[in-house]
């Protein structure tokens, strides 16, 4: 066995250098990962400690694993449990998500796959947009939310999506449908089919992957999103997760960090889990650049 | 009934570039025509102008009687093969060939028949529920004639459908794509066929008439017979064999029993290709193909023989390509096998003696290349 690593002809056996060069290279990459996952292996570790401990054991393994701080935590000092703000969560999300999807494929399918007047410097506006800080755009939103009568509603968080302004999904979904070929296309216009037909049964499919990704990322980046539930929103019952762990630090004179920090690593799980789900989807994306017909 | 007649077809580009110049021909109902040309000349755009997929700058496009220049592609009763198929990923290939006819809004039972039928004639029944990642280029390439086969087009149009395949797999799929032309016809669907390839072998063994296009102007629409033995000009004539055709400089003087032709230093002959020729001193081409150039022990009596120095041979099982050099011109020669022994004794650079049968050769001016004897050669 050994004659046979040493002459290379069995790759899966490494020689002696190989081996050292290996454990090298392993061993700083496993460091490197667990020095860039402590703050969460820590956060799901402080979740179980009491107040003292989690400021003066510099260790992440609690003493006692007891899920008191979760239930008390889940339950907030207002009226409303945390159930509510996640379904709150949900009820901005969900539909942000299918405005965003449906309205960003439909503008990408036109710069990527039509020819009107002014398209070039359309795509360059748009693209520039890309670059406008979100803040600049607050305040004139906020007035015409205002004059909209939708302030203290999920509306101003949901409508702006539904117009494609979520610059950033377009362009990436005209630069994936650029890299398609335009043969399928080709093949179902012999076919009969209209542009709409097209886009419903030829490049939404083709697009998967893509439209994969601005699921994924549409749904962390609402999820976290702070500033914008508390700029339109004054109803605690309307709040969302993000904003509600804002609450549950301010609401006490005397902080539960134990409670805090449960239901930080609670709100943490959809966008994981979500995006653990998808993650196939983001490989299956990336196979599929070398498309054969 | 599905003529094609293109009449002054033209494309221009937004960029002013003309692809096409004013194309006219006539393709019969149930014809396998095929339009063929080197890259850049424009055969695919002409295709794509009939499919749909490409608009008319001008001219008129007639299928079966109507002018379709404004029609949508679905309304002008043609179907495609395109050359890297274009299935669509992500349906299986029944849905694939169902697609078209879903769309059409045929009913259910007539699309799985119609499906069924196509699948049978191609031999694709067992990779029904398979996806094309998981077919070969073969099998991919059968499934894309089965699409434009279950809507019964008048027009089957095909663009370069063989060109991924390999040379064994080609070779056996144009025998297949010219018998289904022929059980179609049979079968009483006859229907039209526009098949464009840069392949010249391709086009010779499958086209009933081959267009020779070249810069977006034809050369020469014909039968592949005549392409071969009256080619309308020299692009053609080189273009159409392999190995190409020899060209030899020549020059015509008139004397009084005749026209002496002047070639290969002071080769002189009387030529009996009679008003062919023009009557006054000019410079021409002589044509001849490989097989037209013999070497010992064959022999032909109206051959003339002149000193030439080989250079290469190229065996082919069959029969052996040899190239030589006369008076600094490239001559290529198609040689029987049984030469082969003889013709290998000679080493590279070694001088012998080659017989042209200038009687077989076709005449081109010099100047445009336009074939001298076109009209008076009737193959």
């Amino acid at each position: 066995m050994s004659e046979i690593a040493s002459t290379g002809l069995n790759p899966h056996s490494l020689t002696g250098a190989e081996r050292i060069n290996a454990i090298v290279r392993y061993t700083l990459l496993i460091t490197v990962g667990v020095l860039m996952l402590y703050p969460l292996i820590w956060l799901i570790g402080a979740s179980f400690k009491s107040n003292a401990e989690i400021f003066t054991e510099i260790g992440f393994w609690p003493s006692r694993f007891d899920i008191a701080p979760y239930v008390k935590g889940w339950k907030t000092s207002t009226e409303y449990s945390f159930t509510r703000y996640f379904a709150n969560s949900f009820l901005i999300v969900i539909p942000r998500i299918i405005v965003t999807v449906i309205s960003c494929v439909l503008v990408a399918y036109a710069f990527a796959r039509f020819d009107f007047f002014g398209k070039k410097v359309l795509f360059s506006i748009m693209v520039a947009t890309m670059m406008l800080p979100q803040i600049v755009l607050r305040i004139p939103q906020y007035i015409m939310f205002q004059q909209f009568d939708m302030i203290d509603s999920y509306l101003p968080l949901i409508l702006p999506s539904a117009f494609a302004t979520d610059t950033f999904f377009v362009f990436m979904l005209v630069q994936f449908l650029r890299g398609i070929p335009r043969d399928m296309e080709e093949a179902a216009q012999m076919d009969g089919c209209n542009s709409l037909q097209m886009l419903v049964y030829i490049i939404v499919p083709l697009l998967k992957p893509a439209i994969i990704s601005v699921i994924v990322f549409q749904f962390i980046w609402t999820m976290n999103d702070f500033i914008g539930p508390l700029i339109y929103l004054s109803s605690v019952e309307k709040y969302p997760v993000s904003l509600a762990l804002k609450l549950s630090i301010g609401a006490t004179e005397e902080v539960e960090w134990a409670s805090v920090i449960a239901i930080s690593v609670l709100a943490l799980v959809p966008s994981v889990a979500v995006f653990f789900a998808a993650q196939k989807h983001f490989v299956q994306g990336v196979a599929s650049t070398g498309l054969k017909g | 009934m599905a003529n094609v007649t293109l009449k002054k077809i033209s494309k221009i580009y937004p960029n002013g570039f003309k692809a096409v110049h004013e194309i006219e021909c006539e393709i019969k109902d149930g014809e396998f025509v095929v339009l063929v040309g080197p890259s850049g000349c424009a055969k695919s755009t002409l295709l794509r102008m009939i499919a749909g997929l490409e608009s008319i700058s001008s001219g008129e496009l007639i299928i079966g009687g109507r002018v379709v220049n404004q029609a949508p592609p679905k309304d002008r009763g043609a179907a495609m093969v395109f050359q890297n198929y274009a299935l669509y990923p992500h349906m299986n290939v029944r849905e694939n060939l169902a697609f078209g006819l879903k769309l059409q809004g045929l009913p259910k039972d007539e699309v799985a028949q119609r499906v069924h039928t196509a699948a049978t004639m191609l031999e694709i029944e067992p990779l029904l529920d398979r996806f094309p990642r998981q077919l070969s280029g073969g099998q991919s390439q059968r499934v894309a004639v089965g699409r434009a086969i279950v809507k019964k087009p008048q027009v089957f149009l095909f663009d370069e459908p063989l060109s991924n395949l390999d040379a064994k797999l080609r070779a056996s799929m144009r025998v297949r794509i010219t018998e289904l032309h022929q059980q179609l016809k049979e079968s009483g669907q006859p229907c039209t066929v526009i098949y464009v390839t840069h392949d010249q072998v391709e086009a010779m063994t499958m086209g009933e008439r081959i267009c020779v296009l070249k810069e977006g102007r034809i050369q020469q629409f014909d039968t592949p017979n005549r392409l071969y033995n009256a080619s309308a000009n020299t692009f053609v004539a080189s273009f159409i064999g392999s190995p190409e055709m020899n060209l030899i400089d020549a020059t015509v003087v008139p004397e009084s029993q005749g026209k002496r032709l002047e070639f290969l230093g002071n080769t002189k002959v009387f030529s009996d290709s009679g008003n062919a020729l023009p009557s006054s001193r000019a410079t021409v081409k002589i044509g001849l193909r490989p097989e037209n150039i013999i070497v010992a022990p064959t022999s032909d009596p109206r051959a003339v023989w002149v000193d030439a120095q080989l250079s290469h041979i190229e065996y082919m099982g069959n029969e052996l390509f040899a190239y030589f050099r006369a008076n600094d011109t490239p001559l290529t020669s198609r040689l029987p096998a049984s030469v082969a022994s003889e013709i290998s004794k000679l080493g590279r650079g070694v001088s012998t003696q080659i017989g042209l049968l200038i009687h077989e050769a076709q005449f081109f001016d010099a100047e445009n290349g336009t074939n001298l004897s076109y009209a008076a050669l009737d193959v």
